[in-house]
């Protein structure tokens, strides 16, 4: 049985893989040498993990300053993402429930999944079956600090903080409702993302003025999010 | 007669809506200016650093240079969040020079980088990849390649 795929080329690649924790499309960039994936299969989290991931997600919840900037990025997301595909009009409205309920909704409705075939650059990923955890990542606590953003935030986390930001990251991607007679929904954008975390940091009263969004809006939004929650210890 | 008008005013009205809804790519970063963004979307003044806009087709996020105090600063980058998706092919015909890249941790999402042209498109696919619609745009200052003659 194969167990592991080795990338034999000899300079860096980008490859498509059909299978990498989703139904569509994924691509993952390669080095010459390096192993692609290790043949390891997704499986669900944990219960134990499922429930200790919860009960951070609580306790960042439990502190003001955290729970205010929360509630302010749940206001300043878009009410909706809509595309039009060969004549039909999809719609995804976020979600009317908090973080805790939507936890909840992922966890009966997608699942949350821990795998090695998640591309090692990422923590976790959203996809159409929910949001997979990076095993390697996850067991070692993700990145920290996050390699980019406004460099505000360059903390140390603990690896219970990173894997909690890592799932509000994921859950706010999917805070939103299918579209009629779809399963998953079209979870909002990085650039959406930044700008409701921009505004939010600004309407809770954590900065007076709004950050310039410099770099990446994936590492913008986490390092808002480091800065708001980062200080509760898990 | 009056049909005629009609006519004539439906299709006048749908170049209107066109136009309006991608007013954003009138504004340049490092040549558009404040005063350039007040008179295209009709505002009093630019907040700093950062102005949103928000239209019925799109969220706009313009970032500014300069400090609080400059007189008319320069745009810096804008960000365009569609309410309605667009089609990749309305918004660009031409994909040469555009460098695809995975989106992070979003498994369907592409990002379409062209740094000579400084915009850059998060791409959602759909149906395999066969329907690709813009979620976003970020319009960045160009990258200036030295060395490349026009003419040969």
């Amino acid at each position: 049985m194969i167990d592991e795929l080795r990338y034999l080329g000899e300079s860096e690649s980008i490859l498509v893989s059909r299978n990498m924790g989703g139904t569509q499309d994924s691509s993952v960039t390669v080095k010459a040498g390096s192993p692609i994936y290790l043949i390891t299969s997704e499986r669900k989290l944990p219960q134990d993990e499922l429930n200790r991931l919860k009960a951070n997600l609580e306790r960042l919840i439990d502190d003001p300053d955290c729970s205010k900037f929360i509630e302010k990025l749940n206001s300043n997301l878009p009410d909706s993402n809509t595309v039009q595909i060969q004549g039909r009009e999809l719609v995804s409205k976020k979600f009317d429930g908090g973080l805790i309920e939507n936890f909840d909704r992922t966890r009966k409705q997608y699942g949350f999944w821990i795998g090695s075939t998640v591309n090692e650059a990422y923590s976790a990923v959203t996809n159409l079956r929910g949001i997979t955890f990076n095993e390697t990542k996850y067991n070692r606590g993700g990145l920290h600090p996050w390699p980019g953003g406004f460099h505000l935030t360059l903390v140390e986390l603990s690896g219970q903080q990173s894997n909690t930001l890592t799932l509000i990251h994921e859950l706010l991607h999917m805070h939103y409702l299918p579209p009629v007679g779809q399963k998953g929904v079209l979870s909002v954008d990085h650039n959406a993302m930044a700008i409701a975390a921009q505004k939010s940091l600004v309407d809770s009263g954590i900065v007076k003025s709004p950050i310039q969004i410099t770099g990446s809006s994936a590492y913008y939004f986490q390092d808002a999010l480091v800065l708001a929650c980062g200080k509760v210890r898990l | 007669m009056n049909r005629l008008f009609l006519v004539v005013f439906i299709v006048a009205a749908f170049f209107l809506v066109g136009a309006r809804a991608q007013e954003w790519r009138q504004i340049q970063p490092m040549v558009s200016r404040c005063s350039d963004v007040k008179k295209l979307f009709g505002l009093t003044n630019c907040d700093r650093p950062v102005t949103d806009y928000d239209s019925a087709h799109y969220g706009l996020n313009i970032t500014f240079t300069g400090g609080k105090r400059s007189r008319n600063p320069m745009v810096a980058r804008v960000i365009i969040v569609f309410k309605k998706w667009i089609s990749l092919s309305d918004l660009e015909n031409d994909l040469s020079g555009y460098k695809i890249l995975p989106d992070g941790d979003l498994v369907d999402s592409r990002i379409y980088e062209n740094q000579e042209k400084g915009i850059s498109f998060t791409v959602r696919e759909f149906l395999s990849g066969r329907e690709k619609y813009v979620t976003s745009v970020v319009v960045f200052p160009k990258k200036v390649v030295v060395g490349r003659s026009k003419t040969k």
